[in-house]
């Protein structure tokens, strides 16, 4: 693979001194002269009507300023996630909710708020709030909430009773007569918790209403464009009025905030134009757990047939998604479910059907995978459940099934490129593969054992959605480089990767480049952080940006050392003649044989021009692949699962800076540990999350982190900025199988439904003994 | 408003705690704040131990070892006795919290916090350990078993606090250990435990044993059935299995929502069978 200057090389993060340093500012550290601080009165019941409401006594209270209802808010129908502005006809995004409404469908749903001086007066006129409820019947269970005999969560709804939006329906070959055609056939059911993103900061914004109408929201916000979009339709403002932006750092997203950051926004909106004072809302982390988007939990159905030989022949999947109170990105999660799990291996005849429920417990929309993490717990247990029952092994199996460049399947792109086989390769050697099955004697207490999960993902959501980019670059009269880009930074790295990208591509000094990211008055559009994107499609629209400028420069350049702009080049933020070594001549003795950005911005300026780049670019889309394998230990006399390690070998094409890449991958081998063993969010029979709170929601602790090891397999994608692929997803998608069959591998149990609790696998362990 | 002192002196305490009635005595404040921050009932005053080097002092003399109520469990954590010659105690301050709770957590706090799933407490208990307690006026001591009277509850008396914990060093030979079903490594409120101090002869025949289990009843849990049906025998795996039966039967957990009451049960039990490999 080609050898770059400043690409494909972990460079110190721009963000890592103000971080280290605790002076980065996030939406939570902004206080502005006046500000008034929000809080938000939610329901206490899983469903209810509201039957009157009075905030009279609270808003007399002393330094309350504001309360906001239903009555007094906007009544437009939104979705506070990205799909609102992205759905592309003939499909419709569901918009199923206000700011206020006056029916309530979760415990946590928003029933009023108020500004005030103080938090702490805020929270004490709450309580002088009036609401009289009648509770409505509640349903929570996504397959109870189809039936005839349950309530309607909510009216609209085409595709049938409580069913969210459009179903997914993909289909290759014939399934019948596939089915008909396999040696061996599996099928089995599996279920998946409720996870939740857990992000550091909570969901935050801070609005400004000014007098000139013009409003800035300050906010948490992985998606700050289509946020600005939302918000100008709920409040019926013009997008050119209202400037949404970071501040810049967000603490984290995980997909939480792809558009609105819970409701801190509109509240945020609301509660300041009726108080006429900026007004800071942050959730406090239970509101953070019970109020703002988790992953989906669901069923999700496999049947896999094979022939004799191993090879896949024939798959129908269907999964039912808790898409909970409202749809959010209920409509996606299922299809990228369903099309990420067709994708991974070559199976001539396919069916999926997949659909999300609605049901009266917290919303469920974007998280790390998407749907993906789900479907593919239930292919890849599916998988070594077949491999078992043809009697081959499990790498082996995976390595004859997987895609192949050329090889048909359902997505509407190609697959232009493939590392897997080298990862599952990689992973096996490094794990000790061979080990398996063989690291328990007869009455071991504790039982190792050790596990494979495989998966791909895409790297942005085009074209099942609107996806573009776009980037500005300005060269600034000294030959410094600006870009300018709407995507933001929330931990992931953009801040420092799309300036490699831009210095590369450019042929600048990486430290002359700065950028300025996350706000939707500074930037152009973009979608944001969601779908493994934001290297891959920003990172596109820098490289045409920074080609843009770069032809001005070299067409400029050519005139004044009189020769053609095709023989020019860039080098170290020189511009030289190309055969001509390039060397830092700033003196005036030789003939002009080059000349410095420095040199040329000045002489540019004294002649009133500047060099502008401009970058439109709508992104192809490509599969990142990636094959986890890990080792557990079961405690026999415990229940107790300990994740011992887990080798994670990606294929994320040319790695922009390794070290971020090597982050991004354990951070989410975290996250799909505690997917798998421990993480979940239970209702008690009144609709209450029971989980809503870091002592009682089981995050994996820094005690708790297993050996891990990132392997990055390099290939070269044709479509991505220097051959790059989306990957920030990736570490979470293929971890929870991996474990779960490292678990069969120990036990000889099959548990179909996680996380591995250790009750849970206490009780399996005891029922088969 | 709390108001907040932090006295240099026992003497001062009183005073303070005299001129402040209805004022919370806290000595690390891991359960405390906690305890404020969640109900929103704020005590008027709060007295901060950490300022009194009379309560962080270890001392030790050949058969005793004397533990200042705020000892936190960090420097238990690093005393050569405690993990010399008493190992289930340190075994417990390993697993107990988190770094940055052990480090602000204290032995003596963690006593009159009193929950049933309290780590030091199972150990305390089958060390025989006293807890010392002073008054203005008045000083006495109680066992540790005396001084836990029920979830969240103590013996101690208005205007009272912990000054000391003693505990009896076990004679050499002896063998101590702690184990802990956590639902994670850190930051996890015990789902089932026991302490076992036990001593064999050259036989192996156990002749001294105890044993305390946490998160198995309101408070600490003790069988002396269970130690009777050992005492005498080898530690064989079926004699353990057997004994594990008694203490599923025996002790009393609860159901919620870290572990179900039937699970705990057989846990409790199941944590018996450990001493099969300890030696």
């Amino acid at each position: 693979m080609k050898n770059y200057n400043v690409v494909g090389h972990s460079v110190r993060r721009f963000d890592a001194v103000e971080k280290a340093t605790g002076t980065a500012t996030f939406t939570t550290d902004i206080k502005l002269p006046g500000m008034l601080y929000g809080k938000v009165l939610r329901s206490p019941h899983p469903h209810a009507r509201i039957i009157s409401i009075d905030t009279t006594e609270a808003e007399k209270m002393p330094g309350v300023k504001a309360a906001a209802t239903y009555k007094n808010t906007p009544r437009v129908k939104y979705n506070g996630a990205a799909t609102s502005m992205i759905t592309l006809p003939p499909m419709a995004p569901v918009e199923d909710q206000y700011v206020f409404d006056n029916v309530v469908r979760y415990v946590g749903d928003e029933v009023a708020a108020v500004a005030a001086i103080s938090e702490a007066v805020a929270e004490a006129a709450l309580k002088l709030i009036k609401v009289e409820y009648e509770a409505l019947p509640a349903v929570y269970d996504p397959l109870e909430a189809v039936s005839p005999a349950t309530p309607e969560v909510h009216k609209e709804c085409r595709e049938g009773k409580n069913i969210s939006g459009d179903l997914t329906k993909l289909n290759m070959g014939d399934v019948e007569k596939g089915f008909a055609e396999c040696d061996v056939v599996i099928e089995d059911t599996f279920k998946v918790p409720v996870q939740k993103q857990v992000q550091m900061e909570t969901q935050s914004a801070v609005a400004q209403v000014g007098l000139d109408g013009k409003i800035t929201v300050w906010s948490t916000t992985q998606a700050p464009h289509p946020c600005k979009m939302i918000l100008s339709k709920v409040f019926n403002i013009p997008q050119s009025k209202l400037r949404v932006l970071n501040p810049p750092y967000i603490g984290g997203g995980f997909g939480v905030r792809i558009g609105f950051s819970g409701k801190a926004e509109p509240i945020a909106v609301a509660l300041s134009m009726l108080a006429k004072r900026p007004v800071k809302v942050v959730y406090t982390r239970e509101e953070d757990f019970i109020a703002s988007d988790t992953r989906h939990a669901g069923y999700i159905t496999v049947k896999l047939g094979a022939k004799k030989d191993g090879a896949f022949h024939c798959i129908d999947m269907n999964a039912t998604l808790n898409t909970g109170a409202y749809a959010s990105w209920g409509v996606e999660a299922p299809a990228v479910l369903g099309c990420m799990g067709l994708a991974v291996y070559r199976i001539p005849n396919q069916n999926y059907i997949g659909r999300s429920v609605y049901t009266n417990t917290t919303p469920a929309g974007a998280m790390r995978g998407f749907g993906n993490p789900q479907g593919i717990f239930a292919l890849e247990s599916a998988v070594d459940m077949i491999a078992e029952k043809l009697g081959m092994d499990p790498v082996e199996l995976r390595l004859k099934n997987i895609i192949q460049v050329g090889d048909p399947w359902v997505l509407p792109y190609q697959c232009a490129s493939t590392g897997l086989a080298e990862c599952i390769e990689r992973g096996a050697k490094s794990i000790g593969w061979e080990r398996r099955s063989k690291l328990n004697r007869p009455g071991d207490k504790i039982l190792r054992g050790i596990g494979i999960g495989v998966g791909t993902h895409c790297s942005n959501a085009w074209p099942w959605f609107g996806d573009y980019s776009n980037a500005y670059v300005t060269v600034h009269q000294d030959g410094s480089v600006h870009l300018a880009t709407g995507v933001p930074d929330m931990g992931t790295g953009t801040s420092t990767t799309l300036p490699q990208i831009l210095a590369e591509a450019l042929g600048v000094e990486l430290e002359s480049v700065s950028i300025t990211f996350a706000d939707t008055q500074a930037t152009p559009f973009e979608i944001g952080s969601h779908a493994s994107r934001t290297c891959y499609c920003a990172g596109n629209a820098v490289v045409a940006a920074a080609q843009d400028v770069r032809k001005q420069l070299l067409d400029y350049a050519a005139e004044l050392l009189k020769v053609p702009p095709e023989k020019l080049d860039i080098k170290n933020s020189i511009i030289y003649i190309m055969g001509e070594t390039a060397v830092d001549c700033s003196c005036s003795c030789a003939p002009v044989r080059q000349i410095s950005l420095k040199e040329i911005a000045w002489r540019a300026h004294q002649q009133n021009k500047q060099f502008i780049g401009v970058g439109r670019i709508i992104p192809e889309n490509a599969p990142p692949w990636h094959a986890h394998l890990a080792e557990v230990e079961v405690d026999t006399e415990t229940g107790q699962v300990r994740v011992i390690k887990v080798v994670a070998a990606h294929d994320a094409g040319k790695v922009i800076n390794p070290v971020i890449v090597e982050g991004q991958i354990q951070g989410g081998v975290l996250q799909g540990v505690g997917y798998a063993i421990s993480e979940e969010i239970r209702y008690n029979d009144k609709g209450k999350q029971l989980h809503d709170a870091f002592h009682k929601y089981m995050l994996p602790t820094a005690e708790d982190v297993p050996e891990m090891e990132a392997i990055i397999v390099e290939t070269n994608e044709p479509t991505g900025p220097f051959g790059a692929k989306g990957v920030g997803e990736c570490g979470m998608v293929p971890t929870a199988p991996a474990i779960t069959n490292a678990f069969y591998n120990a036990t000889g149990i099959r548990l179909k439904e996680i996380p591995l609790t250790q009750e849970k696998v206490f009780m399996a362990l005891k029922e088969r003994a | 408003m709390m108001e907040i002192f932090f006295p240099d002196s026992l003497d001062e305490l009183w005073a303070i705690m005299s001129a402040n009635p209805g004022g919370a005595v806290m000595a690390g404040g891991t359960d405390l704040l906690v305890r404020i921050r969640k109900t929103g009932r704020k005590p008027p005053a709060l007295f901060c131990l950490e300022r009194i080097d009379e309560l962080k002092q270890i001392r030790e003399n050949e058969k005793v070892i004397f533990i200042g109520a705020y000892v936190t469990h960090q420097r238990l954590l690093e005393n050569l006795t405690v993990q010399k010659r008493l190992r289930a105690l340190w075994d417990a301050v390993s697993v107990l919290g988190s770094p940055p709770v052990r480090h602000s957590g204290t032995i003596g706090g963690n006593l009159c916090t009193a929950s049933p799933a309290g780590d030091t407490l199972p150990p305390l208990y089958v060390f025989g350990a006293e807890v010392d307690i002073r008054s203005k006026s008045n000083k006495r001591s109680v066992s540790v078993a005396e001084f836990i009277t029920g979830p969240g509850r103590t013996s101690l008396h208005s205007g009272e606090i912990v000054t000391r914990v003693s505990i009896p060093l076990p004679a050499p030979g002896t063998i101590s250990r702690y184990y802990k079903a956590g639902k994670r490594k850190a930051m996890a409120i015990t789902v089932a435990s026991m302490a076992v101090q036990a001593k064999k002869d050259e036989n192996g025949i156990i002749e001294l044993i105890k044993l305390a289990w946490g998160s198995a009843g309101a408070t600490v849990v003790t069988l002396p059935e269970a130690e009777e049906f050992l005492r005498g025998h080898t530690l064989s795996e079926e004699r353990l299995r057997q004994a594990g039966k008694l203490v599923s039967a025996g002790v009393t957990p609860i159901d919620d929502i870290r572990g179900s009451a039937a699970y705990r049960r057989m846990v409790a039990g199941n944590l018996l069978l450990r001493l099969a490999h300890e030696n």
